[in-house]
């Protein structure tokens, strides 16, 4: 039957659609009460099944059946119950001779429904949305929020989509620090999960950790030893997610994990340096974008023979053979790709990275996290400088830094522990490694100042991966395949023996 | 501004209504008292500490004489503070040795009554009691209830994709 027949025999009668949305929602939002008697017995659309209980309402909407169970007069008045309804299945309907149960709200903080205009009726009967109690199987605590943290002026989406945010910004409820708002079609549910509210005491009488206020959580947070138990606490509830995804807090756990494991103790602190210099540089829009430095790259060949001496410091030589660094990425100063940013972040890795353990796959998929962040960060007055963009370091970059440690350790085949105090001195003496990034923090210096993020131009991610995957796999028919200038992480492999060349197609050629 | 007090000892009268009898010096540790003798200055009557029950603060009071010597922390956050997250003293360890209704009592009385180093002990022993472990085992040590569905849970893995070893 179209929706047109459907009219022609069943009018709709608005009054009795509003009367019958009036009569439930006050029923479950403030004043039981029960149908008048005769309610049923205009004409309309079917409402009454026979062999309901009264006060049972049957809305027929061209769907589903849900019976609703409008509580009576002599029935306990109940708060207006608010859990959201997205999770209420037709079919997961209490009975209708069940009393609907008590919110379950473990905090009993105030909740307020808000009703917003309804759309506009094309006559037909409404889409309304109901606020009734799930069962108790389905029902999920409110969720406490964090109260606004100086400064917070963002809004945290939950992936329920329910807003967060500071009350002083977005409505005015009194005594409420936080809310929440959890759209549906036609309303909207504030909670209002302020600190002041009476606190639990009959669920937990032991005052669990998750009840703290959150300032004293998040600093929990901020205090736990690795990225990956941090990444952990995401998983554990709503509140535990909603804490450590706030960006403060990630700020602060970074900020405190580098002071206390990247500082030469537990990892070399020019990783804290390669963190900050691989965020700068991300959002430089060309991927195979040149560092502004005192350094004149064009004499990148004379880099391969600087060296480190003990007492004297960084030493150049002119002639002989002296190849301290990972010498064959330094012998072609002119293959494609040059001596970008990227190059100087990671070409001493290179080799280390082909050794397998997917180390430049997952560095990759970590720099892509940092370049998605920094695009979405607003750029600070002045731009972003190797100064100012240790602000924007959380979590991804603590993540970064110990890929960089493992792989090194992985290459190396001892465990960076062993080195003890002093162990980037071991590394500038014995190995070279990331000695392009010493000089850089120590002599050339980066004076790159970023005042516009660059949409445009690559960035990392997928086609990283793909690259480096081919690069793995050993390349297409007889000829070898390497990452070109838009090799994994931006640094150029060249055969060992020049004459291979021939026998090389660039990644390059992809595109 | 008040003169300075040459007072030796301070009443703190828990929210049970207790009285206790300290140092001054001891009651400092408290940047909370601290402010509040520096500005009343002679201060006859107990202070009334709220928030704080008589066992919990009798606790406090015993970490404050232990530590009473202790250089005041720098207030700058950048210093050399390697030791920040994991390492606690061993006396503090056995102080906090408690159980978990009484550990948070006192991060929350630290928080209260502003000791900061009291309030990171605290708190270091929380974070190392979660150090290493899954989202359930954490939940059970806790008590909290996992309000996720499974689709959420599905979409915060997917989130934390990036870090994952692969």
């Amino acid at each position: 039957m179209s929706a047109a027949d459907d009219t022609a025999v069943n009018p709709i009668d608005e009054t009795f659609e509003e009367e019958l949305i009036r009569l439930v929602e006050a029923a479950y939002h403030a004043q039981p009460q029960t149908l008048p008697a005769d309610f049923f017995d205009v004409p309309g659309p079917e409402v009454q099944s026979a062999g309901q209980p009264e006060g049972v309402v049957t809305q027929t909407n061209h769907g589903p059946v849900s019976p609703v169970a409008v509580p009576a007069l002599d029935q306990p008045q109940h708060a207006a119950p608010t859990i959201d309804n997205d999770l209420l299945a037709p079919a997961d309907l209490p009975p209708p001779d069940v009393q609907p149960p008590l919110p379950t709200h473990h905090n009993n903080f105030p909740q307020q429904p808000v009703h917003l205009p309804h759309p506009p009726h094309n006559n037909t009967l409404p889409q309304q949305s109901v606020h009734l109690p799930p069962p108790p199987h389905q029902q999920r605590p409110a969720m406490p929020i964090p109260r606004p943290l100086p400064g917070g002026l963002e809004v945290y989406v939950h992936p329920d989509g329910t807003l967060l945010g500071a009350a002083h910004q977005r409505c005015a409820i009194p005594n409420c620090d936080w809310f929440g708002i959890k759209r549906n079609r036609d309303s909207a549910m504030i909670t209002n999960y302020s600190s002041s509210a009476p606190p639990l005491t009959n669920l937990h009488p032991a005052r669990p950790l998750p009840y703290l206020p959150p300032e004293l959580l998040s600093h929990i947070f901020t205090l736990v030893s690795s990225p990956s138990t941090f990444l952990t606490l995401t998983l554990v509830s709503h509140r535990f997610h909603a804490l450590a995804s706030n960006c403060l807090t990630r700020r602060r756990f970074a900020s405190t994990w580098f002071r206390t494991y990247c500082n030469n103790l537990h990892t070399p602190r020019i990783l804290h340096y390669l963190a900050r210099y691989v965020r700068l540089h991300t959002i430089l829009g060309d991927g195979l974008a040149h560092c502004k430095t005192t350094y004149p790259v064009s004499k990148e060949a004379i880099f391969s023979r600087t060296i480190y001496q003990p007492g004297r410091g960084w030493v150049h030589r002119k002639t002989g053979k002296i190849w301290p660094f990972n010498w064959r990425f330094f012998q072609f100063p002119f293959a494609p790709g040059g001596t970008g940013w990227r190059h100087f972040a990671f070409a001493e890795m290179q080799e280390a990275m082909e050794d397998g353990g997917n180390w430049g796959g997952r560095m990759a998929r970590v720099v892509g996290e940092v370049d998605r962040q920094m695009r979405r960060l607003e750029v600070p007055e002045g731009g972003w400088r190797m100064e100012n963009v240790e602000g924007a370091m959380v979590v991804e970059d603590c993540v970064f830094v110990l890929l960089v440690r493992g792989l090194m350790e992985d290459w190396m085949g001892r465990p960076a522990r062993e080195w003890g105090p002093g162990d980037e001195e071991y590394w500038e003496v014995q190995m070279g490694w990331l000695g392009r990034m010493m000089l850089m923090r120590q002599t050339w210096g980066c004076e790159c100042r970023v005042t516009e993020v660059r949409a445009e131009g690559w960035t990392f991610g997928e086609r990283d991966l793909k690259y480096w995957r081919d690069g793995l796999e050993g390349g297409i028919g007889d000829k070898e395949v390497l990452p070109g200038p838009a090799a994994v992480l931006g640094v150029d492999m060249v055969p060992d023996d020049p004459e291979d060349f021939d026998n090389v197609i660039w990644a390059a050629s992809y595109d | 501004m008040a003169t300075p007090s040459t007072q030796a000892t301070v009443k703190l009268q828990s929210n049970d209504n207790v009285v206790i009898e300290v140092e001054r010096a001891i009651a400092e540790r408290s940047v909370l008292i601290k402010n509040m003798l520096e500005d009343c200055g002679e201060v006859t009557d107990a202070i009334p500490i709220s928030n704080v029950n008589e066992s919990i603060l009798r606790k406090v009071i015993e970490w404050c004489e232990h530590h009473k010597n202790d250089p005041v922390a720098a207030e700058n956050e950048n210093d050399d503070s390697r030791k920040k997250t994991t390492d606690i003293d061993e006396w503090d360890q056995k102080f906090m040795n408690v159980d978990q209704e009484m550990l948070f009592e006192i991060i929350l009385a630290a928080n209260f009554l502003d000791i900061k180093p009291l309030l990171d002990t605290g708190c270091k022993t929380v974070a190392n009691m979660i150090k290493g472990k899954s989202p359930e085992e954490i939940r059970k040590l806790f008590n909290i209830q996992n309000d996720f569905t499974p689709e959420e849970e599905e979409q915060i893995r997917r989130e934390n994709e990036w870090a994952e070893d692969r």
